[in-house]
């Protein structure tokens, strides 16, 4: 059966004193007509920033999150919703007696974490202190590492007075910890985000391991203020191992993750490309009232400007993150070797896939096998991006004479003992494709723009509306078009793992043909995806991760909706349906506007 | 129809009655709480870029753009032409929508602005008579305006209001049709499209230029 959707509703430490208003009417004066031409101001790559060296800084690798002792337990009165305590209280789905919780969610003893939103500072440059935003103060925020099938909680605290949402990026979580934009955690508020990190289940019951997650990331998702708040730092990465994977590391396969100090292991290197904009006076330069996306021209890896990273021969696992908020990377190595891609977003792939180059929009992970041992001891390589891109629409092209290095591998000698042994067989994580007879709706969605900001299907976001009613534990195929020329939009879809089977009609490349989380758009693309929707009811969203973007309401909301336990008939969309029937002070959202609008939900 | 609602508002409220209260976080886990960016200065205002160029609005005043409708101030700018079928007249309703409910909700500490984007059409009495057909000539914070094309075009540009693709900037219907706003005095500043709920509109308004907010005192805007 197939159904249409029915839209249901700093130069260093030099601090410059500049009149910048003069400059500002002086080109405003210059154009007289609407329509005349734009000024070239776009261009911020050609903008002056701080100086320094490249490739003199090592590059760091985020320490892990560590557990903490709560004040007190989650879920327990003192820490239940509008409490003093944590103000948003936990998902409903902690409750063992929740319909959705499985009691192999609790096989394994619950772990406990806290994380502050934090003002810091922080050197994206080498010696220039900028006013930064961190997680515990960190940029990136410390590492999320956990296995599949131990739960966690980790209770956030906001003190900072900018709305907050605090998303999993890849995980298969409850609606209430999901990161949900509107689901904020205001100043003052705390929010324990429940992770039960458990993978879907098949209709026969049984675990889908081929959605175990491996390479996630997290990074604030408030409505109206992402691009804001992931410009100023508050990102991280999140990695996960499963038996499955585990068994990879222990027979050698793959690197262990797993340092004996509980920090990264020296092999595994996750990578988070940014790109930084600071103004002469160290501080970051941020346009309130730039919405076509924001582009930087300081290239930073987890946090910091062009480093470099002695590295032995042998072979690395290098997890890339799409961390920009607009900027999209083609990647290669300086020497144009081949890499071996084992995993897209946060999934390995069925086996590694050679390529020698990425394309990573914001968002998307790219997992990659490097392999140093051919290169001669004392060698230099670089990672370098070859998109040309000026403004936040959409890259000029690819531009390979004018490569802009990212980080610089210094190769050393000495002798390289148990290598990993991947290589382009290896087999990786079986990937299953979802069966034409699953899909019980087909749901199409145009992305466009409209005076001045996005739209998805003619419409801007409305948390209080639900665009899709998937019902819960069904497959549907989704048509995501871009008709523009001008602009390009990497959708991000949140709750579970989308299988890419066309883009403009065709299979698309073979590291995108599994599973991902980010579809990218690019100019009049057509991408026809298929997706389950399973475990957790309740709102999610999907959106362009062009943070600008989104901010500007090119998003759309879904509501995996339920089924009566009687009649077998799916429950309508409510957004505050039996179990989610949470005070706005929980959600965020207020309820009362749904309520004055239940045509809409009917 | 849906109505406006004073409950949904309230927990933005509750924060702007209080914006000092800062609860004492676990200094195990996330150490002493920063005051770096309380006493950091703002360096450069968001509102230094805009012209202070001289406006009238539809009683027939000159007010200037910068020191007498933004300086200090938290405000609300719209853009319309009094001539548009288009997207125009649907700003102005939900603008209308939400100065009813921050009227209720903040008696009044706030000026919403309507500027013409057709200043070589667009008359006084043109102004007048658009905001009386939607019946808002009369509020007292409320100014529809018009300039010279030249300042008209200073300000669009200023508010990063032209479309990047120029033949779309060109034609009128094509203006933006974003929702601006913005606190002077906390130097914060977003926007949002006028197309969505005037709920909406209101809540992104409340949260972001709510008083002691000190998101903006983080960064400088990029060099000019």
């Amino acid at each position: 059966m197939s159904t249409k959707s029915k839209p249901a509703d700093a130069s260093r430490r030099r601090f410059l004193k500049k009149s910048t208003v003069g400059t500002a009417l002086a080109a405003g004066a210059l154009n007289l007509k609407l329509g005349s031409s734009q000024s070239e101001a776009g261009d911020v790559t050609k903008l002056p920033k701080p100086a320094f060296t490249p490739f003199v800084q090592a590059l760091p690798v985020p320490p892990r999150l560590r557990d903490a002792a709560l004040g007190c337990a989650p879920g327990s009165p003192e820490a239940k919703l509008c409490s003093k305590e944590v103000w948003h209280g936990i998902a409903p789905e902690f409750d063992p007696a929740h319909p959705s919780h499985h009691p192999d969610w609790d096989r394994k003893p619950l772990r406990c974490y806290e994380m502050t939103y934090q003002e810091c500072i922080h050197e994206w440059v080498p010696g220039i202190k900028t006013p930064s935003l961190g997680f515990n103060g960190l940029v990136p925020g410390p590492t999320f590492r956990a296995r599949l099938g131990e739960p966690m909680v980790i209770r956030v605290h906001n003190p900072l007075d900018i709305e907050a949402s605090l998303h999993h990026h890849g995980a298969h979580s409850p609606s209430h910890s999901d990161g949900h934009p509107c689901f904020y955690t205001l100043h003052g508020e705390t929010r324990d985000y429940y992770y039960p990190n458990c993978v879907p289940r098949n209709a026969d019951g049984s675990e889908d391991w081929s959605e175990s997650p491996s390479t996630m990331w997290y990074h604030d998702h408030g409505n109206d203020v992402t691009a804001h708040n992931v410009a100023h730092g508050l990102a991280g990465f999140s990695i996960f191992t499963d038996p499955f994977e585990e068994d990879l590391i222990a027979k050698n396969i793959l690197p262990a993750i797993d340092g004996p100090d509980g920090e990264h292991a020296p092999y595994d290197v996750p990578m988070a490309l940014t790109d930084q904009l600071l103004n002469l006076d160290g501080t970051i330069s941020w346009d309130p009232l730039d919405h076509d996306g924001r582009i930087g021209n300081l290239f930073c890896v987890n946090g910091v400007v062009q480093p470099f990273m002695n590295v032995e021969r042998r072979k690395y696992r290098l997890r890339l993150l799409g961390c920009s908020l607009a900027r999209i990377y083609e990647l290669r190595l300086s020497n144009n070797a081949s890499m071996l891609q084992i995993g897209n977003d946060s999934w390995l792939l069925p086996k590694p896939v050679t390529v020698t180059r990425i394309t990573l929009p914001p968002g998307k992970r790219a997992d990659v096998i490097v392999d140093f041992s051919k290169l001669p001891a004392g060698s230099e390589i670089y990672l370098e991006n070859i998109m040309e891109q000026t403004d936040g629409r959409k890259p000029k092209g690819i531009n390979t004479r004018n490569p802009i290095r990212l980080v610089k591998f210094k190769v050393g000698g000495g002798t390289v003992r148990n290598d990993i042994t991947i290589n382009a067989n290896t087999p990786l994580r079986p990937h299953h494709e979802i069966p034409e007879s699953e899909i019980v709706a087909t749901r199409d969605f145009k992305l466009g723009r409209s005076n001045g900001a996005w739209i998805i299907n003619g419409e801007f976001y409305s948390p209080f509306r639900a665009d899709a009613d998937p019902l819960v534990n069904s497959a549907e195929r989704w048509n995501l078009t871009n008709g523009s020329g001008g602009w390009e939009h990497p959708v991000h879809i949140h709750l579970e793992s989308h299988q890419i089977t066309k883009m403009n009609g065709v299979r698309p490349r073979e590291v995108w043909a599994y599973k991902s989380d980010v579809t990218h758009l690019g100019t009049n693309t057509t991408a026809e995806i298929q997706m389950r929707f399973r475990t957790f009811c309740g709102p999610f969203v999907f959106h362009c991760h062009n943070n600008n973007h989104e901010d500007m309401r090119m998003m759309k909301q879904f509501e995996v909706c339920g089924k009566d336990p009687v009649t077998g008939a799916k429950h309508p969309p409510t957004l505050n349906n039996e179990w989610f029937s949470v005070p706005e002070e929980c959600a965020g959202i207020p309820h009362d506007f749904i309520k004055a609008n239940p045509h809409i939900f009917s | 129809m849906f109505s406006s609602s004073p409950i949904s508002l309230r927990r933005f409220l509750r924060l702007e009655a209080a914006p000092t209260q800062v609860p004492v976080v676990s200094s195990k886990v996330t150490g002493q709480r920063s005051n770096l960016l309380h006493q950091t200065q703002i360096k450069e205002r968001v509102t230094d870029r805009f012209p202070d160029v001289t406006l009238t609005n539809h009683r027939g005043q000159a007010m200037r753009f910068r020191s007498d409708m933004i300086s200090d101030q938290k405000v609300l700018i719209g853009f319309i032409y009094t001539r548009c079928g288009g997207i125009c007249p649907a700003t102005t309703k939900h603008m209308a929508q939400v100065h009813a409910m921050l009227t209720e909700e903040l008696k009044g500490k706030f000026r919403m602005i309507s500027m013409s984007v057709d200043p070589t059409r667009d008359t006084v009495d043109d102004l007048m008579e658009y905001a009386a057909d939607k019946g808002v000539a009369n509020h007292d914070n409320w100014d529809f305006v018009v300039g010279s094309e030249a300042d008209t075009n200073s300000i669009r540009q200023t508010l990063r209001l032209q479309d990047p693709d120029v033949a779309a900037d060109g034609q009128l219907r094509n203006h933006s049709g974003m929702i601006i706003f913005g606190n002077d005095r906390t130097n914060r500043w977003s926007a949002i499209p006028a197309g969505t709920r005037p709920e909406h509109i209101a809540h992104g308004f409340l949260r972001m230029t709510r008083d002691g907010s000190l998101r903006s005192i983080l960064h400088g805007l990029p060099a000019a």
